[in-house]
């Protein structure tokens, strides 16, 4: 069980002041654009880091990683050093990031069942072949689609893919930043009711959405979001 | 999110597309140069029958010319860029040269595609053009001699003379430069005029097939069909040093052109209208003056064989003769009836373009594995910047890395895969307009072709790749 509490997190101007705790459950950041909110992902896994207050995660009740302002610039990809290496090994067993430009691996032609086995492989890790079909099953993703060219399906078919992946690997915290943006209603319910399972084992969700649909019909936490201001 | 790169160190980029480059066109050079006649202006072919693989090898050879210019212009416009880059260190200028730039991206694009373009078109120019050239320039020339043509009238006519091929292999052939030792011919012309044997001993040199000016069928009828009693009285200029001849206009040389062969200068004095084959091409000297000529030459010629017409007793004690004078194994001469000459002929033919054909394939492949690298290349660029999504799911650079590494891998081995059905359907269809030309690639040929291609293009495109992953520094580029 994994909690973020984000205590007087500043980045720039784009955050002022962020004050909340994201609890295991549905947490659903709604605002208008240029709230923060997608700042907030980005703060949330350590991609950037605050320029004030300080962003803990809390697995089991120990704090398991924290983000403060540092004097170091970012690169936009992390290098081989050993504080990497611990952070991409605690991100890869526990986060799973999807975003709304699914952008997988369009470069490489391969299927989009070798897109996800291959990069995480890459990572390190095997998929379950198991696992992954039964998400593809619930995301309606036919094994017709798993094995086409990742690069030729549509772009909600990619979407879908890259939740399949995010979500392969079983994380305790799911970050998804409209992750709905480019599916049809049909399968954006799909998507939810996915997260939905998620979040009844415990799992932790922090969606940010312009969709009134899934707090309309899902049982939630609402956290707002208005000027850089988030709580 | 915007990202920005800072390109201030990435110079690479532009350096390793200029090797790409001069490699292209240094490896066409390559296969041009190595095969002087078979491509472009060189290229005769005989006018007499429109034949399919004539239309496919100047169809190839257009298309490998587009290639050219299109690279050319190209590799030109990025070589304006980068001297602009040189002189003008503004940001602007560095954009322009991102890899992530759209421009950027399209010039790669042509650039990769005009690459492609030259490499199939050579190698399948040169296909074409080798299957073609080979097979019927050595089924001509061995027919032609086997005819008897090119010898003194009173000799080829005579009942029981027959013609042979003598030289130092069992298997003579007009592609082996040093078949027949240097003083063979002149040493084989003693004996037989101090014997009185009446063979008639014409030699034939490589250099004179592959002489430029006329092309390579063109040069060897020129000087093989140097028929005795077709001579003019014409007197020749006794230094040796302008030979006059009398050329069909079809072989594109004009009256009073000069062109060398062998060290003898020619000189074109009349253009025959309405000759198309070896007969009416005629060098205006006998054969014994052709001879002296040769023995003035400054040095000695490497002849590939020396056709000998006579009784076949004579040319045998004309050769134990020899050996006599000769006693090294090394040294020998053997005989080779006109049949057996004509099937090496052929068979070398079919050698030759097996190993073009391998050799072409094989450096098509690599180009074009080389090329899809540097595509790569740019992707991962491109990648370490912008992929929000895989960045935030955890992956450090060496993750991102990997995968392309593993797409360059994937496509090295698939496009060598791809080469096997290509040999046998380009076979296929040179073997429908050359039947002469008969290749029957081995399977252990074709292995280490495949073993070859592998390598290199692993290597090759590696090198490409790596290039990216040691450049790629960002402690000087704020990205986020």
């Amino acid at each position: 069980m994994i909690e973020i509490n984000f205590d007087n997190v500043g980045y720039e101007d784009r955050v002022r002041k962020a004050n909340c705790v994201i609890e295991p459950g549905l947490n659903i950041v709604i605002g208008p654009s240029g709230s923060g909110k997608s700042t907030m992902a980005l703060l949330t896994l350590g991609l950037i880091n605050p320029t004030a207050g300080i962003v803990k995660h809390y697995k089991d009740n120990q704090i398991v990683q924290e983000f403060s302002p540092v004097n170091k610039k970012n690169n936009f990809f992390r290098t081989d050093t050993s504080q990497n290496k611990k952070l991409k090994k605690y991100i890869a067993n526990n986060i799973g990031f999807i975003s709304q430009n699914p952008y997988l691996l369009s470069d490489v032609n391969l299927s989009a069942r070798e897109t996800i086995i291959k990069l995480k492989q890459a990572q390190g890790y095997s998929v379950d072949s198991d696992k992954l079909v039964e998400l593809a099953d619930r995301l309606s993703i036919s094994a017709n689609s798993l094995d086409r060219s990742y690069k030729n399906l549509s772009g909600g078919e990619k979407q879908r893919i890259s939740i399949i992946f995010a979500l392969s690997q079983d994380p305790n915290l799911i970050i998804a930043d409209e992750p709905t943006a480019s599916v049809d209603p049909e399968n954006k319910k799909r998507v939810f009711d996915l997260f939905k399972i998620y979040a009844e084992i415990g799992k932790t969700i922090l969606l940010i959405t312009h969709d009134e649909y899934v707090f309309n019909n899902y049982q939630c936490k609402i956290i707002g979001a208005k000027n850089g201001i988030i709580g | 999110m915007e990202s920005k790169h800072n390109f201030i160190n990435d110079k690479a980029w532009p350096l390793s597309k200029g090797v790409i480059a001069i490699g292209s066109l240094a490896a066409a050079g390559y296969m041009i140069g190595m095969h002087p006649n078979l491509l472009k202006e060189e290229l005769v072919y005989q006018p007499s029958s429109a034949q399919p693989s004539n239309i496919l090898v100047n169809s190839f050879k257009d298309l490998e010319e587009l290639g050219e210019v299109l690279g050319g212009v190209f590799i030109l416009k990025r070589g304006l860029n980068n001297i602009k880059f040189a002189f003008n260190k503004q940001e602007d200028a560095l954009n322009k040269l991102a890899p992530t730039n759209h421009s950027g991206r399209v010039f790669n694009k042509w650039l990769s595609s005009s690459v492609l373009l030259t490499a199939s078109s050579l190698m399948a120019g040169n296909y074409f053009g080798i299957a073609h050239d080979v097979s019927h320039t050595q089924t001509n020339v061995a027919n032609f001699l086997s005819n008897g043509n090119g010898l003194d009238k009173k000799n080829k006519n005579t009942k029981n003379n027959q013609t042979f091929f003598l030289s130092s292999s069992y298997q003579p052939d007009i592609l082996n430069q040093t078949s027949v030792p240097t003083n063979g011919f002149s040493d084989l012309r003693k004996i037989d005029q101090k014997q009185h044997l009446n063979v008639n001993l014409i030699p034939i040199s490589k250099q004179w097939v592959s002489a430029k000016k006329s092309g390579n069928s063109s040069v060897f009828e020129l000087l093989a069909v140097a028929v005795p009693d077709q001579l003019s009285s014409l007197k020749y200029n006794k230094s040796c040093k302008e030979i006059p001849v009398e050329v069909s206009n079809t072989l594109g040389v004009e009256i009073n052109q000069t062109f060398t062969a062998d060290g003898l200068q020619m000189k074109v004095r009349q253009l025959l209208k309405n000759s198309t084959g070896f007969d009416l091409q005629t060098l205006l000297m006998n054969q014994t003056e052709f001879n002296h000529c040769l023995n003035e030459s400054i040095e000695p010629l490497p002849f590939s064989f020396i056709i000998a017409n006579g009784e076949k007793n004579k040319v045998q004690e004309l050769l134990k003769l020899y050996h006599i004078q000769y006693p090294n194994i090394d040294e020998r001469v053997h005989m080779a009836t006109a049949k057996e000459f004509l099937n090496n002929a052929l068979q070398t033919g079919e050698n030759a373009v097996d190993g073009l054909v391998l050799e072409a394939i094989a450096l098509g492949f690599i180009f074009a594995d080389v090329a899809f690298a540097y595509k790569l290349k740019n992707d991962l660029a491109r990648s370490r910047q912008n992929n929000l999504f895989l960045r935030a799911n955890g992956f450090l650079e060496s993750d991102l890395a990997k995968i392309y590494n593993y797409a360059v891998e994937r496509n090295v081995f698939q496009s060598g895969l791809f080469a096997l059905p290509l040999i046998l359907v380009v076979d296929s269809l040179t073997n429908v307009g050359e039947p002469g030309a008969k290749i029957g690639l081995s399977l252990e040929n074709y292995l280490a072709t495949l073993g070859l291609t592998w390598a290199v293009s692993r290597i090759a495109s590696k090198i490409a790749l790596k290039q990216e992953n040691n450049k790629h520094n960002f402690s000087n580029g704020e990205v986020l």
